[in-house]
């Protein structure tokens, strides 16, 4: 294998909140943000490399931290070999004209008050290129250049001195393409070029990179929530949840044998234009996304993961362990309300019972049977009292996962996965925690 | 089959700006069957969103439908009209635009509800979900008691009003039974803690959970018709097929018809029963599902299905259409088919109105080639076409 | 740097609204006559004539019966050991000399409101930029960088905010003192005025310099700077999440390139029209200080306004005329701010679309 061009070890970036002066006066911790939580990837010369995932994921935030666009908190990006975050500010200089971006919204990425001539001739002007404009002003060589880049990207050089509203969204993308490839870079960046975009409109500009990459044996850093396109246009994919990769491989690996049940519920989910999709009913991740202020310990996936490991000591079905691990889900979110259990508990018999009943029948998706159902009635007597502590430690100490108290990263292997079920395999490299350590307020 | 439950016939709208006159919905003609899902698909600016809105009434100024029926199957409305407004009834049926304008603002809930993509900027950010699906409640029940007459917040003006809502925020507006009536909506659309949730607002609600909300908002007056318009657009594809489950559900569940509008196709396919394809305004093929997909016949639906990548067969290359997405300034608009500048089987004949043909009386579609074969001797000198 | 569509706006917007025709109107008014006051002004603002003091403008002349002391060869008239009074009729009769009336030393007013006009002008538009300046500078670096920068920075700007702006213009120019920078009027001494004044026969001997009161350019500046810092800063604060601005910045812009060639074309909008009603402000603070007597300048509407109380109750044209000079030059500014703000509202760009 070649060295890779560009080499991502453990990239974290977190917010913090609550960081300001004020904050600080008044005593306020910051609270972090884990954006992006300790992510490793490499992308060799001339490949595309994917980077999917739903929102919030962190893949944005990936893509501008290793261009340095935002200061990463931790990890390091080697591109051919030098540490980006280590590099001043000539090198840094050096460093963006072989690196380059293409941003998501046609809209936003082009100043309004300049012509497009100007946009695309601007990373020249930056870096004062030409050295040698020959027998031309330094000015006309770029304006040629600009007019050259325009019709490389399939627009009429013609449209050189027009502003940027006064081209649709597919056009505008293709300027920002223009614009991006300029400075003749070695790799680029595309930070969901073609979301914004119509179906036919995005097939283009879909051609269009695919043509560039060719031709000008460029390597991509694809980031996309679209898995159909990332499946179309990607050499190896990487999958995101919450600040982590949870798989890498392949793509037509991945897409065919997907190893993370993420990665299977995300293909599951989407919906296919055929008529074989027609009246499809997609097993749907239940919930929604934790926030990364406060990520799940262990494996961020677990609290909607349909294949949540039990304990080795548990004889319990996956579907009434998903149940009883919502339950815990709920239970420390504050969405069980022994109030409403009350309310509309059985009126005829207002008793522990019939309380507990009533809290089965609402927080509780499956029939337990068993020592299950019993450990569970016990957690749940607690709830009575409101003791909603001693509910949530009775059903921990039966049905602590460990998927909860270890976190799995992803391990060495062309297609590895961030899974316990791969526990004991290279795919996976568990980490061993018992918890996240919290962050302090001093670090 | 039955009677369709909405006839929607040569329906058309425009937008009356200061470039002048867009068309942005060109006599459109469609049904929906009842409890069926029909899909409107098209790219931005269409006009699918458009006829959404003019089906149920809401075009603002500048916009003004312009022409056309809507022929709604309700026996009590018809009854109702058939003396005092006979050329608005036909059989069961009412044209809605020939009603009197309260009758048709009464129509919004009980016969008629709508989602909308962006469900934050739907609700007031300052008002609980609970409240707020609760009026929607209290405005159906109201409209039940004493039809006719409803009234919402927004028409308590005035500084008196305003004063009095500070000090009194729920001014006995909503009641209790709305208020229950809420939480079991929000229950019913799968959110948990329902109690709890309704107290609380828009803000603290995720996409997912607020889209789960509108729905909630939408199904207060048991609609006959859901217009759902792009509500999974936002949305990331897990939360995207709960929400979808959540409609296929409900549709059973309450027996109603939905008008989805969408540009995913992924969605039409697993949704709907029948489809229409729009382009620049117009339906340019309606059929069912399976025809649509299968053995589309105007090039755009190719051209359409052609530039989705397909997840699960990655072909080297995407076959797009070329060019833009026309214009609908109704001076710019060619005296011919909107598509044949675009069009790679464009021929002479393309050269005018093309009017829709019926293939087989399920499947239509406005396009020559319903009638005859693509021939390259007639193929439609193609102007280079500069990038613009 | 305006675009064609900036354009179409304005003119669309000026078409519509009546009320910004009057205040451009009034505005340009405001402008020529400070511009050209060597030339339309009837006499010199400094120009004494005590026998014509407290002449009241057109259209209100008195006359009145009053009894006075008689008086025959320049001396008191006693008869009797007293002193002989007689009733007369005492005339104040305004004169087309004097249109709008002269002052308390028989200055005439019509000329001191328009040279006041260049002091109010000059403070106006130099305090306004000078503010500007400052404040742009403040607010774009502010926004730009964010963080500890922007909390220095704007927790600064609050704490001037916190000080009444009057009490903190008297104090600086308690401190400062009262520098004052003549400069000389180029339609004087070229000779162009005089020249065009002695062909249509006015009087001459106009003023040869115009003074430009430093000082209270500079107070007005500090005290008003941090309007335009919160307007830039909050500008920036948005633009800099454009992806134009991190397009420059993967670029390899510099932070000074991107704020000058991105951030602050795209922030000149508010900051224009802020700085329409800046002027507005300025001048109305810079008449508060010349009222007080701490501009240090004798040709002003508030000095004038100043000196006309003492005669409130016999000559209020004294004060009224220049009073009024302000309220209207005040209004006029600040319907053309309504015109400006109105016209380029950034949320009438952007996409049409249906």
């Amino acid at each position: 294998m070649t060295d890779p061009l560009l080499s991502v070890r453990d990239l974290q970036k977190y917010y913090y909140e609550q960081d300001t002066f004020v904050d600080t006066l008044l005593g306020r911790e910051r609270q972090s943000v884990k954006a992006v939580d300790g992510i490793s990837f490499d992308i060799e010369p001339g490949e595309t490399l994917g980077l999917v995932g739903e929102s919030g994921c962190g893949k944005s935030t990936t893509g501008e931290t290793l261009l340095r666009l935002r200061e990463a908190t931790g990890g390091a990006v080697e591109f051919d070999g030098e540490n980006v975050f280590e590099m001043g500010s000539d090198e840094l200089k050096a460093f963006r004209k072989d690196a380059q971006i293409v941003f998501q919204d046609p809209f936003s990425s082009l100043d309004p008050r300049m012509t497009i001539g100007d946009i695309i001739a601007e990373p020249l002007r930056i870096h004062d290129m030409p050295t040698d404009p020959g027998d031309k002003s330094k000015r006309e060589w770029r304006r040629d250049k600009a007019s050259e880049l325009l019709e490389r990207v399939g627009l009429s050089a013609t449209q050189l001195d027009r502003y940027p509203h006064e081209f649709s969204g597919g056009q505008r993308q293709r300027i920002g393409v223009a614009r991006a490839l300029a400075l003749e870079p070695e790799f680029i960046v595309l930070d969901e070029p073609v979301s914004a975009l119509d179906v036919s409109v995005q097939a283009q500009v879909l051609n269009l990179l695919d043509d560039l990459q060719t031709e000008l044996g460029l390597t991509y850093l694809f980031i996309a929530h679209d898995l159909s396109v990332v499946r179309h246009i990607c050499d190896r994919v990487a999958v995101m949840y919450l600040g982590n990769i949870v798989e890498l491989g392949p793509t037509d690996e991945l897409f065919e044998s997907p190893k993370h049940p993420y990665t299977e519920a995300l293909l599951e989910s989407v919906p296919r234009p055929s008529t074989r999709e027609q009246g499809r009913r997609v097993d749907a991740l239940s919930g929604d996304v934790p926030s990364p202020r406060n990520p799940p310990s262990g494996c961020r996936f677990r609290t909607r993961c349909p294949k949540v490991i039990p304990p080795d000591d548990l004889d319990i079905d996956q579907e009434a362990y998903r149940a009883v691990m919502d339950l815990r889900d709920a239970l420390v979110v504050g969405d069980v309300n022994p109030d409403h259990i009350w309310e509309t508990a059985d009126p005829e018999r207002v008793d522990e019972e019939a309380f507990i009943e009533e809290a089965r029948a609402r927080h509780v998706d499956a029939e337990l049977r068993g020592d299950v159902a019993s450990v569970v009635d016990t957690a749940l007597g607690h709830l009575v009292d409101g003791d909603v502590e001693q509910t949530q430690t009775v059903l921990r100490e039966t049905f602590e996962s460990p998927c909860e108290t270890r976190r799995p990263g992803v391990g060495d292997t062309t297609h590895p996965a961030a899974c316990h079920l791969y526990e004991g395999s290279d795919e996976v490299e568990v980490i061993e925690t018992t918890a996240d350590a919290p962050v302090s307020a001093d670090d | 089959m039955a009677d369709p439950i909405l006839k929607i016939r040569d329906l058309s709208t425009s937008f009356f700006t200061e470039e002048g006159k867009v068309n942005a919905v060109d006599s459109v003609t469609f049904d929906v069957e009842d409890g069926e899902i029909f899909g409107i698909v098209g790219e931005s600016g269409s006009g699918k969103s458009v006829t959404a809105l003019s089906v149920i009434d809401l075009i603002d100024s500048p916009g003004r439908v312009t022409g056309g029926e809507v022929w709604y199957r309700n026996a009590d409305l018809a009854e109702e009209f058939r003396g005092s407004r006979p050329e608005a009834v036909d059989g069961d049926f009412v044209d809605v635009r020939r009603l009197p304008k309260g009758v048709r603002r009464s129509l919004r809930g009980p016969s008629f509800s709508m989602i909308f993509q962006d469900a934050m900027s739907s609700f007031n950010p300052s008002i609980t979900v609970g409240e707020q699906i609760a009026e929607a409640v209290e405005v159906q029940r109201r409209a039940r008691a004493n039809p006719r007459r409803t009234r919402s917040r927004t028409q308590g003006y005035g500084l008196g009003s305003a004063i009095l809502d500070t000090f009194l925020p729920n001014r006995d507006y909503v009641s209790n039974e709305s208020m229950d009536r809420a939480v079991e909506l929000l229950d019913q659309v799968g959110i948990p803690d329902p109690e709890d949730r309704a107290e609380e607002y828009p803000h603290q609600f995720s996409g997912g959970m607020l889209q789960r909300a509108m729905i909630a908002q939408a199904l207060a007056g048991e609609p006959d018709i859901l217009v759902a318009d792009e509500p999974t657009t936002a949305l990331d594809v897990t939360i995207q097929a709960q929400i979808l489950n959540l409609l296929r559900d409900l549709q059973e569940q309450e027996g109603m018809s939905i008008l989805m509008i969408t540009h995913n196709l992924g969605v039409i396919a697993r949704m709907c029963d029948r489809v229409g394809v729009m382009y620049a305004g117009e339906i340019v093929e309606r059929g069912p599902l399976g025809d649509i997909f299968e053995n589309p016949v105007h090039p755009y639906t190719q051209g359409l299905l052609g530039s989705v990548p397909d997840i699960d067969d990655p072909s080297d290359r995407l076959e797009p259409i070329t060019g833009n997405v026309p214009s609908l300034l109704e001076s710019e608009m060619p005296d011919a088919c909107y598509f044949a500048d675009r069009c790679p089987k464009a021929m002479t004949d393309c050269m005018t109105r093309i009017p829709e043909y019926d293939l087989d009386g399920r499947h239509s579609v406005r396009c020559v080639l319903a009638e005859r074969e693509y021939d390259e001797a007639d193929a439609l000198e193609q102007e280079v076409m500069a990038d613009d | 740097m305006i675009s064609e569509r900036t354009l179409r706006n304005l003119r669309r917007e000026l078409r519509r609204s009546l009320l910004a025709k009057i205040g451009i109107a009034v505005v340009v008014f405001i402008l020529l006559m400070a511009v050209f006051a060597p030339f339309i002004s009837p006499y010199s603002p400094g120009k004494q004539n005590l026998d014509e003091a407290r002449l009241p403008p057109l259209g209100f002349s008195t006359a009145e019966t009053k009894e006075v002391t008689k008086m025959e060869n320049g001396s008191v008239v006693i008869e009797g050991g007293e002193v002989v009074t007689e009733e007369r009729t005492v005339y104040t009769n305004a004169t087309a000399a004097h249109p709008l009336g002269t002052d308390g030393n028989g200055r005439d007013i019509l000329s001191r409101v328009i040279y006041g006009a260049r002091t109010s002008i000059l403070v106006g538009i130099f305090g306004t930029s000078l503010a500007a300046l400052i404040g742009v500078l403040v607010g774009l670096t502010a926004g730009y960088y964010r963080g500890r920068v922007d909390d220095v920075l704007m927790r600064s700007a609050d704490i001037m905010l916190a000080f009444p702006s009057l009490v903190l213009a008297i104090a600086l120019v308690g401190v400062w003192g009262q520098a004052q920078a003549p400069i000389p009027d180029p339609f004087v001494v070229t000779g162009l005025a005089p020249a065009f004044r002695s062909a249509l026969g006015f009087t001459t001997g106009m003023p040869d310099t115009v003074v430009l009161p430093g000082t209270v350019i500079v107070v007005v500046a500090l005290v008003n700077w941090v309007w335009f810092a919160r307007v830039a800063r909050g500008e920036a604060l948005s633009i800099r999440e454009e992806e134009y601005v991190k397009a420059a910045r993967a670029l390899g812009a510099s932070d000074g390139w991107t704020v000058l060639r991105h951030v602050l074309p795209n922030a000149i909008t508010p900051i224009l029209v802020l700085a329409t009603i800046q002027v507005a402000a300025i001048i109305l603070l810079e008449s508060a200080l010349s009222f007080l007597g701490f501009s240090g300048a004798d040709v002003s509407w508030g000095f004038d306004i100043a000196l006309g109380r003492q005669y409130q109750s016999t000559a209020w044209w004294i004060s009224t005329i220049p009073g009024l000079a302000i309220v209207i030059t005040v209004v006029g500014l600040n319907l053309v701010g309504d015109w400006l703000r109105d016209a380029l509202d950034p949320g009438i760009e952007g996409e049409g679309g249906v």
